[in-house]
């Protein structure tokens, strides 16, 4: 059990890096701004963020447990090893990358070492939530900056009592985005994990809680743990070099992003649109920084062209490509390690 | 509770933003009581404007203190600490305006008097204008630009009445030198009080675009 249990550090790993890298996307404005204070923040969303991965998680792990069904812990070990090593590597490139495409390259070089098919359609499915991803998150910052330049036009308030609305309005989105974090991308820090869980079930009382709950749990304490450890230089940069949002617009990118990640999270959502004979949305751990970037663009298409620089796009799109080839090449080369070097089965 | 913290400031503003008005008032009734030569008036204005400059002083320091203290605006807070200690200006020009006339006593001609009323009153009007488009800042920013535009109008006004007053002066040979000299200063001194009100208007027109989400 012990030894399992050093073979989810990887994961844990991811998690961390996760909390400390994407923690700022919720708060990063709001703190950068001196809105909120990184103690709030912190507690805040390390609180949304584990319950989040508890409560909603199940759906997006779920969905990466099918990709790959991989079922020795050296071999997700190793998958989620080398979508952090990914992670590492592009984002020295410059380029908004994300943890979700990396694991997805890993999962599929896991796949292909190990001679299992690969569901294509899945993989499809996948792919396009990517695009869709930031392209959803611009139309949702669209309506919701037109919405709120609305209300400030129709409802004209104090700038004191302004600052105090808004101060309120971050808190809540912030909580809702890290409840949207939690659920939606611990299936990237877990979801590889699920099928070689080494927990048993335990009952509490009444309560069981799963072997996945205790996985999910213990990535949400992962994030939680990077949220509180290392988030505020990240927070503190996003908030006053990259952005320079103003905390009403930090409010629209932050609802827009959270709403996207909520969408490819939520089972609840899903069973609603099935009871309405309408298609299902896929439970895909998506990037939220490409969400945030998509919902930076959706403003700036609604304040002018000019404002724009497209050259973001091609980025992204590059990293759509790249990362997850280069964590899958560092899969295969580490699989291939592990094995014959360290002598652990893979799969 | 934060509610009611922030209920307080915005009326110490809004007392603030009275204040201004009661200046620019007293300063145009202070003026015209001087220059009719109700001195029983005048002097009732000049103790009024004294109380009024250092109530007004306190109350600032308060609210900027409040601002600070509490983390209020991080945004903003910068444009709105500069707006009022630029209102402040206002207050104390038009009090060192008014007591400069207490102290030097300038003789005004007759033929002088209603031009220099006129000047008065649009340096009043301006301060009127500038108090509106402050409220508006802080209320509905939208609006603010049509009260600056009137500011800027009316000091433009102003100018073009003192260019004018100042000519009459010194084409005027029954004057002396001194005289016209001394009359010179004190038309430039009640000018400067909407040159003062259009630098905060300035202010206030960047500081709306700055708002604006």
């Amino acid at each position: 059990m012990n030894a399992s249990i050093v073979f989810l550090t990887s994961g844990l790993f991811l998690g961390w890096s996760l909390g400390a890298n994407d923690a700022a996307n919720i708060f990063g404005t709001a703190v950068g701004t001196k809105m909120i204070r990184f103690k709030t923040a912190a507690i805040i969303s390390s609180i949304f963020v584990v319950i989040g991965a508890v409560v909603g998680g199940a759906g997006t792990s779920s969905t990466i447990g099918k990709l790959g069904e991989i079922n020795q812990l050296p071999g997700a070990f190793v998958v989620a090893l080398s979508a952090a090593l990914a992670v590492f590597v592009m984002t020295k490139t410059g380029v908004p990358v994300s943890t979700s495409q990396a694991i997805i390259g890993g999962i599929v070089a896991w796949n292909f070492f190990a001679a299992k098919p690969t569901d294509g359609a899945l993989v499809r499915k996948i792919v396009a939530t990517w695009i869709i991803c930031p392209l959803l998150a611009a139309l949702f910052a669209i309506i919701l900056y037109i919405i709120v330049k609305f209300l400030y036009k129709k409802l004209p308030t104090h700038i004191i009592m302004q600052d105090e609305i808004m101060r309120l309005l971050l808190i809540i989105t912030g909580a809702f985005g890290a409840y949207s974090l939690g659920a939606n991308n611990i299936g990237n820090v877990m979801g590889v994990f699920i099928n070689s869980s080494p927990f048993e079930p335990k009952h509490i009382g009444f309560i069981t809680i799963s072997s996945e709950q205790i996985l999910l749990f213990l990535g949400g304490i992962a994030i939680a743990i990077g949220i509180a450890t290392y988030s505020k230089k990240v927070m503190l940069t996003v908030g006053n070099d990259i952005f320079k949002l103003s905390p009403a617009t930090a409010f629209v990118t932050v609802t827009a992003q959270s709403l996207v990640l909520f969408i490819f999270s939520s089972e609840g959502l899903n069973n609603i649109l099935t009871s309405l004979n309408l298609p299902n949305i896929p439970l895909v751990p998506v990037s939220s920084s490409q969400a945030i970037v998509g919902a930076v663009i959706g403003i700036g298409l609604v304040k002018g062209w000019r404002n724009l620089r497209f050259g973001i796009l091609g980025k992204i799109s590059i990293g759509w490509i790249l990362t997850p080839i280069i964590a899958g090449l560092i899969c295969y080369i580490l699989l291939f390690v592990m094995q014959n070097l360290f002598l652990r089965q893979v799969f | 509770m934060k509610i009611y913290r922030s209920k307080i400031i915005e009326q110490n503003i809004d007392i603030y933003i009275n204040l201004v008005i009661t200046a620019s008032l007293i300063f145009e009734e202070g003026l015209k009581s001087y220059i009719m030569e109700n001195k029983e008036s005048f002097a009732n204005h000049l103790k009024d404007m004294d109380r009024i400059e250092n109530d007004a002083d306190k109350l600032r320091k308060g609210i900027e203190h409040r601002i600070y203290s509490k983390m209020l605006i991080p945004e903003s807070r910068g444009d709105i600490l500069g707006l009022l200690e630029n209102l402040d200006n206002v207050i104390n020009t038009s009090k060192q305006v008014i007591f400069s006339f207490d102290i030097e006593n300038p003789a005004i001609p007759k033929a002088l008097k209603p031009s220099i009323i006129e000047l008065i009153e649009q340096n009043r009007k301006a301060g009127d204008s500038l108090a509106n488009a402050v409220t508006y800042y802080f209320r509905n920013s939208e609006l603010t630009t049509n009260e600056t535009e009137k500011v800027f109008f009316y000091e433009h006004e102003a100018d073009k009445l003192e260019t004018g007053i100042k000519r009459k002066i010194f084409s005027d040979e029954s004057l002396e030198l001194s005289h016209k000299i001394h009359l010179r200063f004190f038309i430039e001194k009640i000018a400067s009080f909407s040159d003062c009100c259009e630098d905060v208007a300035e202010r206030i027109l960047i500081s709306t675009i700055k708002k604006e989400i």
